[in-house]
C-alpha cells in the first residue's frame, strides 16, 4: 500500500520533499527506489534543459517587429468604433476617387461594348452582409446568379433569380445590367471544368466577377471588355482572390478565388489584387466604397486594422475549406479538387505572415502539384516559386 | 529603437513602466517587450516546440497585451498575465490540427533519427542521446501536460501559479504532473538510467 501512495505522491509533487515516514520504506524497497531516482534525474534534466536560443539578432529585432504589429492595428479600436451612420462618411470621402474610376469604366466599356453591362444599385449594396470570404454576396440588381454552392449566397441568388428579366444568364461571376455595377461574388461557387450553363452565357455578358466582398468601390459599370487590363475594376476592385472574367470562357473563381488565367500564371499580379488607393478601414458598405491597394508581398507591413482582419477572416476560412477538401482521399480526389487546394494554399501563402503557414503552403503546393498534368504542375511550381520568394522576403 | 529613448525607460520600474505604457508611452512599452521577451518565448517555445511557431505567439502575446494594457494592473507582475497569454495563445495553436498533424510528423522523425543512433563509445555522447530523446518525448506529450510539467520544473511555478497561468484547480495540476511524469517515464524507460551519474 505504501508503494501506491509513495508513487503517487512522487508522481505529483517531485522527489524534492518525500515525506520523512516514507524514506525509511523508499531506502528499503528497490522499486519505490528505482521509481524516486527516475523522477529525480528526470526532473533535474528538464530543469537543466531550455529552449533553443534563436540568437541576438533575433532578440534585438524582436521589439521591433512587435511596433511594426501594433502600428498596423493601432487604429483597431477607433476602426470599429465607428458607427453605422458614419459609413457614409467614408464614401463621401473616396467619391472624387471613385467618379474617376467610374468615368475610366464607362468610356472603357462604351468603347469595348459588346453586351450590356451590369450595374448595382444601392439598395442592393445595402444588403450586403458583412464581407466574409463565405458570405459576401453577389451584388447584382438583376442578374442572376449561376447556382451557388455556398449556403450563404443562396438568399442573393434567389434575389437576383427574381430581378432576372430577359438578360442572358449570367455567368458564375459576371454579368451586370448595363447601367449597374459589377457583380461581386465573394465566394464563388466551386465549378468544375464541365462548368455550367452560366459559364458560357457569362462569357457574353460583363466579364467581371469580384471575388470576395472585403471591400467594394461603389456602384460603378462593368466593364465587358475582354482586354485583361481594362477588367473592371481597374485597379480599383479589392479582391480577396481574384478579379476573374468569365468572358474568358474559363471557369471563374475556384474556391479560393482563382481563375483558370490565374492557374495559367499570367496574373499574380491580378491575384494579389488589388489597386485603389485606399487606406480607410471602412465598415461593410463604406469598405465597398474604399478600395485599397496592397500586394500580396506588402501584405504583412502595409495592411490596415481592418484589412488584417479581412485577411485573418480570409484565412480562417481557407483553412475550413482545405480541411473539406483534405479529408477527400487522394485516390478519390478529382483533379479539379486538386487544382482548388493548390490554389487555396497559394491563397494562403499571399495571405499569411507566418513563415509556417507560408512554408505549410509551399509544401502543400509542391505535394498536390505533382499529380497534375504537365502544364498544369508546371504552373504551380512557379507559384511555389513565387511563394519562396515571399518567405525570403517576409518580415517579421 | 535609438539608445536616448531606450535610456529613458531602461531605469523604470515595471509598474512605472506600466503606467507609462497606459498613458500611450511606446518607448515604456517596448521596454517591457524587451525585459520579458525571452521568458514569453520560453513559455511559448515549451508548449509549440517550434521556433517560428513560438516567435508567432510571442509577438501575439505582446500585441495582445498591448491592446489589454488599460485592464493590466501595474501593481501586480506583468509575467503572470503574459505567462498566461502565452499558454492559452501556445495551447490554441496547437489545436490547429493541421499544423499539429505534421509539427508531430516532423518531431516524429526527428525522434526516431535521434534515438536510432549509431554506437556512442563515450558515455557523455550517450547521455546527450538520452537527453534529447527526452526532450523529444516531452514533445510527444499532450500539451497541457507538457505545460504543467515544464512550468514546474523549468520555471519553478507554484501548484497554485500554475493553476491560474492554465485556469484549473491545483488538483488538476498536480494531476497533470502526476500524467506527464508517468507518460515520460513510460516513453524513456531504461534510457533514465544512462542519465544518471
Amino acid at each position: 500500500m505504501s508503494c501506491v501512495r509513495i508513487k503517487r505522491w512522487v508522481l505529483r509533487h517531485g522527489t524534492g520533499d518525500v515525506p520523512e515516514h516514507w524514506r525509511a520504506h523508499i531506502a528499503g524497497c528497490a522499486k519505490c527506489r528505482a521509481l524516486v531516482d527516475q523522477i529525480s534525474v528526470m526532473d533535474s534534466t528538464l530543469e537543466q534543459g531550455d529552449v533553443p536560443d534563436p540568437g541576438e539578432a533575433y532578440w534585438e529585432g524582436f521589439a521591433p517587429s512587435v511596433a511594426r504589429r501594433l502600428e498596423a492595428l493601432h487604429d483597431t479600436k477607433q476602426q470599429h468604433a465607428v458607427p453605422s451612420a458614419s459609413r457614409w462618411s467614408w464614401a463621401k470621402a473616396w467619391a472624387p476617387a471613385v467618379g474617376v474610376a467610374v468615368l475610366a469604366l464607362l468610356i472603357g466599356r462604351e468603347l469595348t461594348r459588346e453586351y450590356a453591362p451590369p450595374t448595382v444599385t444601392d439598395r442592393e449594396l445595402t444588403t450586403v452582409a458583412t464581407p466574409k470570404v463565405a458570405d459576401a454576396p453577389t451584388l447584382s440588381t438583376s442578374e442572376p446568379a449561376p447556382p451557388s454552392e455556398t449556403p450563404a449566397m443562396a438568399a442573393t441568388e434567389n434575389q437576383q433569380q427574381a430581378q432576372k428579366a430577359d438578360r442572358p444568364q449570367a455567368s458564375r461571376g459576371t454579368t451586370q445590367p448595363a447601367n449597374e455595377g459589377p457583380v461581386i461574388r465573394a465566394q464563388p461557387s466551386r465549378q468544375n471544368d464541365e462548368g455550367t450553363a452560366d459559364k458560357d452565357a457569362g462569357a457574353s455578358q460583363g466579364p467581371l466577377v469580384g471575388d470576395e466582398l472585403a471591400t467594394m468601390p461603389p456602384p460603378v459599370q462593368a466593364t465587358d471588355t475582354d482586354d485583361e487590363s481594362s477588367v473592371w475594376p481597374p485597379r480599383r476592385v479589392q479582391i480577396m482572390g481574384q478579379v476573374d472574367r468569365a468572358g474568358d470562357n474559363q471557369p471563374t473563381m475556384d474556391a479560393a478565388g482563382l481563375s483558370d488565367q490565374e492557374r495559367s500564371g499570367a496574373a499574380d499580379q491580378r491575384f494579389a489584387g488589388i489597386v485603389g488607393e485606399s487606406s480607410g478601414t471602412p465598415s461593410p458598405v463604406a469598405r465597398i466604397e474604399a478600395p485599397r491597394t496592397f500586394r500580396s508581398a506588402d501584405l504583412p507591413d502595409s495592411q490596415s486594422p481592418t484589412e488584417a482582419m479581412r485577411r485573418f477572416d480570409e484565412l480562417s476560412e481557407l483553412q475550413s475549406q482545405i480541411g473539406t477538401l483534405e479529408k477527400i482521399d487522394p485516390s478519390d480526389r478529382t483533379e479539379q479538387q486538386t487544382l482548388d487546394l493548390c490554389a487555396m494554399w497559394y491563397r494562403v501563402g499571399t495571405l499569411t505572415s507566418s513563415q509556417i503557414d507560408l512554408d505549410q503552403a509551399i509544401e502543400h503546393i509542391d505535394q498536390y502539384s505533382a499529380s497534375l498534368k504537365s502544364a498544369e504542375r508546371t504552373e504551380w511550381q512557379a507559384k511555389k516559386e513565387l511563394l519562396i520568394q515571399r518567405r525570403s522576403t517576409l518580415i517579421r | 529603437m535609438s539608445g536616448e529613448r531606450r535610456g529613458g525607460v531602461t531605469s523604470k520600474t515595471e509598474s512605472e513602466l506600466i503606467r507609462s505604457a497606459q498613458a500611450g508611452d511606446r518607448f515604456a512599452y517596448d521596454e517591457l517587450v524587451r525585459r520579458h521577451q525571452r521568458n514569453v518565448y520560453r513559455w511559448a517555445y515549451n508548449i509549440v516546440r517550434s521556433h517560428d511557431a513560438a516567435d508567432d505567439v510571442a509577438q501575439e502575446v505582446f500585441v495582445r497585451t498591448f491592446m489589454a494594457l488599460e485592464r493590466i494592473d501595474p501593481e501586480r507582475p506583468l509575467g503572470s498575465w503574459l505567462c498566461k497569454t502565452a499558454v492559452n495563445i501556445a495551447l490554441n495553436v496547437l489545436r490547429k490540427q493541421r499544423f499539429r498533424a505534421q509539427w508531430a510528423e516532423d518531431q516524429a522523425t526527428g525522434s526516431a533519427e535521434a534515438v536510432a543512433g549509431g554506437d556512442e563509445p563515450d558515455a557523455m555522447m550517450r547521455r546527450h542521446r538520452v537527453i534529447r530523446h527526452l526532450e523529444e518525448a516531452i514533445n510527444q506529450l499532450p500539451p497541457i501536460y507538457r505545460t504543467a510539467l515544464l512550468l514546474r520544473t523549468r520555471d519553478h511555478m507554484s501548484y497554485d501559479q500554475i493553476a491560474e497561468v492554465l485556469g484549473v484547480s491545483m488538483g488538476t495540476v498536480m494531476s497533470r504532473l502526476a500524467r506527464a511524469r508517468q507518460r515520460l517515464r513510460t516513453m524513456m524507460g531504461d534510457l533514465l538510467d544512462d542519465l544518471y551519474e
